[in-house]
């Protein structure tokens, strides 16, 4: 069989899982009443505050819909600890409950780290769609102006802050076999990740330090998210080399 | 003589403890060949190496010509029965078997026709939709079995198949694996030297995770009962 298929019967599998585990199914429940609550608050406050908020982004040429920012700065806080309560027990938890050894005798150890992390990416990736469309049919519903350029090219933005996190997931779900333990240490790295960002000199090692680059797409300023997108992505792609090289040699 | 399995100083270690020291196994083409030997001997590990769950430490591993000594290449024509069931416990028996069989490149019909006719073969047609979770040790067991069986594999990996078997499947699993015939090569780890002496023309004894002897079951015991032969081997030893 070959690789892309294998891929593919991983990822649909690890979707069909999601959809019926009662524990991911609560995260996500607990992530849209999070975020719904987020929405209308943003709606609320940038009809309050439009003009102390119009001066912070002053110095942006194109109009700011604040609405929609203050909604992507209330997403983003919550992403981080979503995207690892979905990916911290994607192998550690296999391998404590052992259904990952009967996947392993029959398909390449490669095809199934590369199937969960992208039924994991499509899982966040579809849930946050689904939110963003939401807050932009609410937004117009409120200000009768509709921001769907707008608000996908946020989420698109989120998608790449989501990667990072689901990346670093998939990390800690490898660097040990104890589920629980994979989710404390990626809690930890969470936290640590809030404070290296506060250090000018190791700043850009976090991707906190690229979040707040999310409001240059609505002000147009290309070069500083592409910048911020390879970073991101960047990290993401030696975390999941990472997971890869360690998941080749684990034995399970 | 042709080997299906053949592994050449065969180690792993685990921190400073050698579990499995240079072994070189000889599995013929068509036999039934059992690893016997007591508690931590090093018999699972033997056969995680060869399934390719666990990643030796030194050696070499060759099924049907082919080197499958890293752990990332797929084991072609080999089915493994594990010693603890590792199903999806919310999975009903049918989906389960159905889901390997599209591991293997089995289109969904032709997977149906085959999974349905395995859970007859093992006698667990009545439980097709029954759960995982809901299932006995005995029924786990038998599907690890009928598991190992998708695709018509040439080889056969199983791990203590009999430990914990009702007699009726126990009675069942002797009789399919008698009726591979030279069809099938099996290579089996298990504690019940009754059913070894049933079913396997092939015997090898580990001991401290070295194969102390390898040798045909009839020669190895010689006319004796293997457990009396295998407690005066375990004397010496």
């Amino acid at each position: 069989m070959n690789r892309i298929k294998e891929v593919g019967i991983v990822l649909w599998s690890e979707l069909k899982q999601a959809s019926r585990d009662r524990k991911i199914l609560i995260i996500i429940a607990i992530y849209v009443i999070l975020l719904g609550i987020g929405m209308k608050q943003s709606v609320t406050l940038s009809q309050t505050f439009s003009a102390s908020l119009f001066r912070v982004f002053l110095f942006s040429r194109t109009p700011i819909p604040y609405e929609l920012l203050l909604f992507y700065f209330v997403s983003i806080a919550a992403l981080p600890l979503f995207s690892l309560m979905l990916s911290y027990d994607s192998i550690s938890g296999g391998i404590s409950n052992m259904t990952i050894r009967n996947l392993a005798v029959r398909v390449k150890r490669s095809s199934i780290i590369t199937g969960k992390f992208l039924a994991q990416v499509l899982t966040n990736a579809s849930v946050n769609l689904t939110l963003y469309l939401m807050a932009a049919l609410y937004m117009f519903w409120e200000t009768r102006h509709l921001m769907l350029s707008q608000t996908l090219q946020l989420w698109i933005y989120l998608t790449v802050f989501m990667i990072y996190f689901t990346s670093l997931g998939l990390l800690m779900s490898n660097i040990t076999t104890k589920p629980h333990r994979s989710l404390y240490i990626g809690v930890a790295l969470i936290i640590g990740l809030i404070f290296v960002s506060s250090y000018e000199s190791v700043a850009w090692m976090s991707p906190y330090n690229y979040y707040i680059n999310g409001f240059h797409i609505l002000a147009g300023n290309t070069a500083k998210v592409a910048e911020s997108i390879i970073s991101m992505l960047g990290f993401s792609a030696l975390f999941f080399g990472a997971s890869f090289f360690i998941f080749r040699r684990r034995d399970l | 003589m042709k080997y299906a399995i053949e592994t050449k100083n065969l180690a792993k270690k685990f921190g400073f403890r050698i579990v499995v020291d240079s072994v070189n196994l000889k599995v013929p083409e068509g036999s039934v060949t059992a690893l016997v030997g007591e508690n931590g001997a090093g018999k699972t590990t033997t056969l995680s190496m060869i399934s390719g769950l666990v990643r030796p430490t030194l050696g070499q591993m060759i099924i049907l010509g082919k080197d499958i000594s890293e752990t990332d290449v797929i084991r072609e024509d080999v089915g493994v029965a594990l010693q603890k069931s590792s199903f999806d416990p919310h999975r009903k028996a049918l989906d389960t078997l159905m889901f390997y069989a599209s591991l293997k490149g089995i289109k969904k019909e032709d997977a149906r026709v085959e999974c349905t006719e395995l859970l007859k073969k093992v006698d667990m047609e009545e439980h097709a939709e029954t759960r995982i979770k809901e299932m006995s040790h005995g029924m786990l067991k038998m599907m690890e079995f009928a598991n190992a069986l998708i695709g018509d594999p040439r080889v056969l990996i199983l791990d203590e198949p009999a430990s914990g078997l009702d007699p009726e499947y126990y009675h069942k699993l002797k009789e399919l694996i008698k009726g591979f015939g030279k069809n099938k090569t099996v290579l089996l780890a298990s504690h019940n030297l009754d059913f070894v002496s049933e079913v396997c023309d092939h015997v090898a004894v580990m001991h401290k995770g070295k194969i102390m002897i390898q040798e045909k079951e009839k020669k190895l015991a010689h006319g004796k009962a293997l457990e009396k032969v295998f407690v005066d081997l375990m004397k010496k030893f």
